[in-house]
């Protein structure tokens, strides 16, 4: 049965390499500053053998334009729930996850866009 | 572009790189769907793949729509496995309102997904083979099979394509005597069906020339594009939700998990022949279960339009027949999601298609592409 990380738990891993990263934790998900995202993906990748990027999506708030990742790791059969929120709506952005996981290709780059209308920074293989 | 033609490793003569459009009007575009591919002679040198045409903002639409009408659009994705997006919806839903499935009909699901299952590589073996040039044989053949099972949908639901079967607490309807009889026939038929396609097709010489070899994707490439399904298993990968994240009863069932060793065409028809057998083993053991059942609700009371708790969010992932197929539901306390996320199998495996197309020739695109299976519906959405 897979088992789904606490926020807590990533948070925690992600704190002791990246103290200044985490944003907002609770049991579902950990929310991390969006100029950190590479950097806590690598770290992740590292420490919990995260290798698969599940799911990418984004969710209008009235606040703020949150960007959601589900990532898991095949090998030890684990899942977690990674966000990025950005509160500057109209120069909303996002690093690219390209670098790491060409999984994010499609993902990011609909077309049409994903609603709503976050928006990535171009990475030297993306259309 | 910088030219990178090759055969067999050795240079050949390269002109100017020639853009030609497949699609998206292609009878082997499955849909709506264009490839834009760089020539260089009659070798691929570079494929971009552009959808889009199907577009029909289905998520959107999910957003305003009850969480028990938005099942009707999921119908409408992946239409050769609908079963199997009603079933991925109704637990993403029944996860998120706290909503209990009684026993008979987990069952009844088990049934109807396992059966999807089988119809929906039934297709891909005739469309698969029409790719390699086999025509309409192979195609009357798998149809004959699929419509069986087109016809225990119909009894079920009354509709063959587009169910709406299966729906939070349950399933709509009970199934009548006729589908058990069905079944039955059908269970002690398809294994010899089955051993037949092999018969056919597994040593079948233009199947193997047309199949070993091309649009390899290997192991590590395929986890890192997020594939899923039997395109990642193809690949080696031994990893199936049935197994990894049991839903419905796939814990108490005894199946394998095939898994291919190249990670070509080959792998990846192969492996949806062994799955369709080891659904039958699935269904054989569910079924020997369901018909000893004493008669029983099959669902629990939901009202039309009911409201789960706020700020709540669930995903949730299934087996489709093409892959992980996972829904993503943020609720606001309101009759209907404030976010519909639909993570579809068909479009995310086509991440993969330029890094197995690059080097080969126009014809074998149409049948690297045949091999991921993709559904425009479930692509576009």
């Amino acid at each position: 049965m897979s088992v789904w990380l606490s926020g807590h738990e990533v948070a925690r891993l992600v704190r002791s390499r990246l103290p200044e990263a985490v944003e907002e934790e609770s049991d579902g998900f950990v929310a991390v500053d969006g100029q950190a995202l590479i950097e806590v993906c690598q770290h992740l990748q590292r420490e919990l053998a995260i290798n698969y990027l599940n799911n990418l999506t984004a969710v209008d708030y009235l606040d703020y334009i949150e960007v959601v990742y589900h990532l898991s790791s095949l090998e030890r059969n684990h899942l977690l729930t990674l966000k990025v929120r950005c509160y500057d709506r109209d120069n909303p952005e996002v690093p690219s996850l390209m670098p790491l996981w060409q999984g994010a290709d499609l993902q990011e780059g609909l077309r049409p866009p994903p609603l709503p209308a976050a928006t990535w920074e171009p990475c030297p293989e993306a259309r | 572009v910088k030219s990178l033609a090759s055969i067999d490793g050795l240079p050949v003569q390269t002109g100017e790189p020639v853009v030609v459009n497949i699609g998206p009007q292609h009878p082997s575009t499955h849909g709506v769907f264009r490839l834009r591919t760089v020539l260089d002679g009659e070798v691929i040198i570079d494929v971009e793949p552009v959808f889009g045409y199907l577009h029909s903002s289905m998520e959107k639409l999910g957003e305003l729509r009850t969480y028990t009408q938005a099942i009707t659009l999921t119908d409408r994705m992946d239409y050769l496995a609908s079963m199997s997006n009603n079933l991925a919806v109704c637990l993403a839903i029944e996860k998120l309102a706290d909503i209990e499935v009684p026993e008979r009909a987990l069952y009844l699901r088990m049934l109807m997904v396992e059966l999807q299952r089988i119809a929906s590589h039934c297709m891909f073996i005739g469309t698969y083979l029409n790719e390699c040039g086999a025509w309409s044989t192979p195609w009357m053949y798998a149809f004959r099979d699929r419509e069986k099972i087109l016809d225990m949908f119909e009894m079920s639901c009354g509709q063959r394509l587009t169910y709406n079967y299966i729906r939070p607490g349950g399933v709509v309807q009970d199934v009548p005597p006729e589908f058990t009889i069905s079944l039955r026939v059908f269970l002690k038929d398809m294994p010899n069906r089955i051993a037949e396609y092999e018969e056919l097709l597994i040593e079948n010489e233009i199947l193997i020339a047309r199949s070993k070899q091309v649009g390899v994707l290997t192991r590590e490439r395929a986890i890192n594009a997020s594939t899923s399904g039997p395109v990642l298993r193809g690949s080696g990968v031994q990893f199936d939700l049935r197994k990894a994240d049991p839903y419905l009863l796939y814990d108490r069932y005894d199946f394998d998990i095939p898994v291919g060793q190249v990670g070509d065409c080959w792998d990846r028809f192969w492996v949806r022949i062994e799955e369709m057998k080891q659904s039958l083993r699935i269904l054989q053991q569910c079924f020997g279960e369901f018909v000893e059942l004493p008669p029983g609700p099959f669902r629990t009371p939901v009202d039309w339009v009911f409201n789960p708790p706020p700020d709540r969010e669930v995903y949730v992932r299934t087996e489709s027949p093409r892959g992980e197929l996972g829904y993503y539901l943020v609720s606001d306390g309101s009759a209907n999601p404030y976010r519909f996320r639909v993570r579809g199998p068909s479009q995310i495996n086509l991440t993969a298609l330029r890094e197995m197309t690059i080097g080969h020739k126009v014809a074998d695109a149409i049948v690297i592409l045949g091999s991921v299976d993709i559904v425009m519906g479930e692509v576009d959405r």
